[in-house]
């Protein structure tokens, strides 16, 4: 949540192109693919005992 | 293209819905289920993304940026909380069977059926306009793709209007699928199947569109957005521009965080059709990944529609299906409008099942089961009339959809009709997450909040859009109501910084969470809220023991209940159900009066057939409850508590008993075979000792006894009995080394040791033995240095072992090889003699002590029969192995290893 939310964003707000994509877009393109990676390894880890 | 084609391009997507919703219930009937998967589950909750996503989407990134990913980011942000949140309401679901979100608050707050209603009525109020707004962009985009611009207003025409006939197959569609059974809380095989499909569908569509644009219509992204870049007007939605939007971007990703779970169609494939809770933890990735992927080319399409598009009057909403028919690509034209067609429709047929179920159970059924007339119904005869109210309250709300969109609908754009609805359902999640998370929250604070949370929403969404389409005066929000400017409806108490979504979500959830949680930390809850908050709070404890501490006080008749649940179930289905719960919780069937247990499970069946309001009206019919106090129910959780506590300590002591049980067997067993080995051995080894004995005494008796003996004779037997005096000395120290292996005394002195060098010098050791059978004997042995950890002295004596046990076995002129291999991990040395072989069952046996010995049918040649024995102790003491190879006739290969680490 915390990358996504103000004032960590407000570091990518910036009038900036990167490999012509605008800079504000492709960070949250990566803050999200690396979100879906994080979810998928811990939601397939092994179970811990507070699953119960 | 022709509006047949595009009629007919429609209905041919419905007859293929049909055909998967079919297939997929045709092979549940063969035994197999298709949505029993991570994956559909997964892309059934893709029923999010709906025509706003695939039409609005577009819209809203070309007017401001990137602002509209927050809309999907919440629920990215929120999926990582489904393990905690969701699975915890599906638990209580199941347990409970709950099949709405109206039901869910319903029960948790003592089974209230006021409750029940206001939430019902909230979400007809809050999805309607939200199911009006996918028909007006079924409407919109055939409009697009006919290239029909002459569209009648309000309800002129109705009869030749598209939309019309498609509301009434998708009508046709959702009765079909999903009033099949009167079990509400039935899974709906076929229906979850088509949504999975639906949501392929439109993301295959719309990723064919955002390709085309990207790189048909320009060169890449980079092509995109620098042409972008030099437009002031697009440039500018590049990035954040003022403070507010970093409040609007915060309010709406809290907004959709909420709506993922609390949307009724969501609660409907996310809990109702969940199959399995592991199910959940496939969502947790594959929905994020879902709304990345459908969202990734929104703003190439919503740039590269503005900068080829802008100028014309084709609005930003419809840029997906414009630009590829603009272009003169009819069919990719056809793909897209299936594509948006396909998230039109999966919306409708999921909220108009979710929203008729709460209606026919909380409001159209509680109204007919008041009537004297059908309380008295006999046997199943009430199935009927209730899956008939299902059908019309389904027909009612796609009615009052299409009206909504003829009438209202068309003065708004699609994200604004869906961010109220949005701002609706979020007024649910103080009461549903306060009631699973907080024994303290009442019914009556639950209330307060979802009352409140509602009227500021309606005067802060509702009132301004119905204002601005001209259907109420525009004096209300440019005054205040009742003139006072701090009652504005979109700058209420004087706060104008916000949008107006964002300003609506932050005035509700601030006044309904405030008066959810005072009203509930200030009033007195009854016994049944109390035991409801405690099954809800704990239900991970509780459900694994389920209706084991079931409350409910009064009497009711035993007939009584179960022609009752005859009514609904019919009288087989009935008996059957009412005799498996009373075997399974030992309750007797023989008295009248029915166990208070009975009557709560009954409750509990009629509840998942038409809702838990219903069902309390139906039970109190034929029974008399008694109100429990706040203490009753607090003892008898307490009690339960204390016999689930008991028993767990029980299961944990009986266990630990067993186990100790299986250990001491273990044990006894071990005992008893070492006392047998040790019989065996000591009777071995004594008849071992006495064959040397028994001849170095008729030795020395002879001699003894002959006095006149020559001399050569005598030093014949004189000889004789040293040598024999030797064998036993031998076979005394192989025990004992044997007994010092075995035992663990025996400690390595581990070197290095070049293994090339011990193995000629075991060879040159046993040669002149090999030399006096006439054998050859041959060493094969690489080049390299073979280096090895390991007691030199010891490995000495198992080469020298197997050598001239090799040369023994090795018939006359025969052959005796060693070779020494080497992988990455060991070393492998084998002997090899051209004798006679083993016979394979006797592989094993041969490494047993005095196998010779035991086995007398076997030519006994010279030795103790613990040679082997001994190299297989020394050998396994190496951390190595060994084990012979032999066929009978083919001589035999002793092979032992020795690890390089």
């Amino acid at each position: 949540m915390g990358a996504f939310s103000y004032p960590v964003i407000s570091i990518a707000n910036q009038r900036v192109m990167v490999g012509g994509i605008p800079l504000l877009f492709l960070y949250v393109l990566v803050v999200w693919i690396i979100a879906i990676i994080v979810f998928a390894s811990i939601a397939h880890s092994k179970p811990g005992k507070k699953d119960e | 293209m022709s509006n047949i084609i595009a009629i007919l391009a429609a209905l041919l997507y419905l007859a293929i819905l049909f055909g998967v919703a079919y297939y997929a219930e045709y092979k549940l009937k063969k035994g197999k289920s298709i949505i029993n998967n991570g994956y559909v589950y997964a892309l059934s909750l893709g029923v999010y993304c709906t025509a706003w996503t695939y039409y609005g989407s577009v819209g809203q990134a070309s007017t401001k940026g990137i602002e509209f990913l927050a809309v999907y980011i919440g629920p990215t942000i929120m999926a990582a909380l489904f393990w905690p949140i969701l699975r915890k309401i599906v638990r209580i679901c199941k347990t409970q069977r709950i099949n709405s979100i109206a039901d869910l608050i319903s029960i948790r707050y003592g089974k209230n059926f006021s409750l029940a209603v206001v939430v019902t009525i909230l979400c007809i109020l809050g999805v309607i306009p939200y199911i009006a707004l996918q028909l007006k962009a079924i409407s919109g985009s055939m409009n697009i793709l006919t290239g029909n611009t002459e569209t009648l207003p309000g309800l002129a025409n109705i009869l030749g209007d598209n939309t019309l006939y498609i509301a009434i197959a998708l009508a046709f569609f959702i009765i079909l699928f999903g009033t099949r059974s009167i079990d509400a809380s039935e899974k709906h095989e076929g229906l979850v199947a088509a949504i999975a499909f639906e949501s392929i569908v439109k993301l295959v569509a719309f990723i064919a569109v955002g390709l085309f644009v990207t790189f048909g219509l320009f060169n890449g992204f980079g092509d995109i957005f620098s042409k972008a870049a030099n437009d002031p007007s697009l440039s500018k939605l590049f990035q954040f521009n003022d403070t507010g939007s970093y409040s609007t971007w915060t309010g709406l990703i809290l907004l959709s965080m909420l709506a993922i779970i609390f949307l009724p169609r969501q609660f409907h494939m996310g809990v109702v059709e969940n199959v399995k809770e592991v199910h959940i933890k496939k969502a947790i990735w594959v929905l994020p990944l879902y709304l990345l992927l459908i969202t990734f080319f929104v703003f190439p399409i919503a740039f590269g529609g503005k900068l080829l598009l802008g100028h014309t009057s084709i609005n930003a909403d419809t840029y997906v299906l414009a630009l590829p028919m603009q272009q003169g690509a009819k069919w990719l034209g056809l793909i897209t409008f299936i594509g948006g067609f396909s998230a039109a429709t999966s919306m409708i047929i999921v909220e108009t099942i979710a929203i008729s179920t709460m209606m026919s159970n909380n409001i159209a059924t509680p109204l007919l089961l008041a009537s004297q007339k059908f309380k008295t119904k006999g046997d199943g005869q009430l199935t009927n009339p209730i899956l008939n109210i299902r059908r019309f309250s389904i027909i009612l709300i796609i009615s009052l959809a299409f009206l909504y969109d003829k009438l209202v609908a068309q003065h708004f754009s699609l994200v604004s009709i869906g961010m109220v609805s949005f701002a609706a359902v979020a007024q649910f999640a103080p009461a549903v997450l306060g009631g699973i998370y907080w024994k303290q929250a009442s019914q009556k604070g639950a209330m307060a909040g979802i009352s409140i949370g509602f009227a500021i929403w309606f005067f802060t969404a509702v009132i301004p859009s119905l204002a601005s389409a001209g259907i109420i005066s525009m004096n209300i929000v440019d005054q205040g109501l009742f003139g006072l400017a701090w009652l504005k409806p979109l700058s209420l108490f004087g706060m104008q910084e916000m949008d107006s979504i964002t300003h609506c979500f932050f005035w509700s959830m601030l006044f309904n969470v405030t008066a959810f949680a005072v009203v509930s930390l200030n009033s007195n809850r009854s016994g049944q809220e109390a035991y409801q908050a405690e099954i809800f709070v704990d239900i991970f404890r509780h459900s694994s023991v389920p209706d084991s501490n079931t409350i409910w006080k009064g009497t009711a008749y035993l007939p009584d209940l179960s022609s009752l649940l005859a009514n609904f179930l019919g009288a087989e289905r009935a008996e059957k159900i009412i005799t498996t719960y009373a075997r399974r919780h030992n309750i007797s069937l023989e008295t009248k009066k029915a166990d208070p247990r009975l009557v709560a499970f009954a409750e509990k069946i009629l509840g998942g057939v038409i809702g838990s309001a219903s069902a309390r009206i139906m039970v109190s019919s034929v029974s008399k409850e008694e109100e429990l106090t706040v203490d009753e129910v607090l003892n008898i959780l307490r009690e339960s508590q204390q016999v689930l506590g008991a028993n767990k300590e029980l299961r944990k002591k009986s266990a630990e008993l067993q186990k100790a049980t299986a250990q001491l067997m273990d044990a006894n067993k071990q005992l008893h075979d070492m006392d047998r080995n040790k019989d065996e051995f000591l009777y071995t080894v004594t008849h071992e000792l006495r064959t040397p004995l028994t001849s170095i005494r008729a030795m020395a008796e002879i001699v003894h006894d002959n006095t006149d003996m020559d001399e050569e004779q005598k030093a014949q037997f004189l000889s004789g009995i040293i040598k024999e005096t030797e064998r036993l000395s031998h076979l005394i120290t192989q025990v004992l080394n044997l007994e010092k292996y075995e035992s663990g005394k025996q400690l390595l002195n581990l070197v290095s040791v070049q293994m090339n060098s011990l193995i000629n010098d075991a060879v040159r050791t046993i040669r002149p033995l090999a030399n006096e059978k006439g054998i050859q004997t041959a060493i094969k042995i690489p080049d390299s240095m073979f280096l090895v950890q390991c007691d030199e002295a010891l490995i000495m004596q198992v080469l020298t072992n197997l050598l001239s046990n090799a040369v023994k076995f090795a018939p006359q002129n025969g052959q005796v090889s060693v070779t020494l291999q080497s992988t990455f991990e060991e070393l492998q040395v084998r002997v090899h003699d051209n004798g006679k072989g083993i016979e394979p069952g006797l592989h094993e046996l041969i490494f047993d002590k005095f196998f010779q010995a035991k086995n007398q049918t076997l030519r006994k040649p010279e030795g103790s029969g613990l040679g082997l024995a001994i190299c297989k102790k020394i050998i396994l003491l190496h951390g190595g192995d060994i084990w012979v190879e032999s066929a009978d006739g083919n001589g035999s290969t002793f092979i032992f290893t020795l690890p390089l680490s």
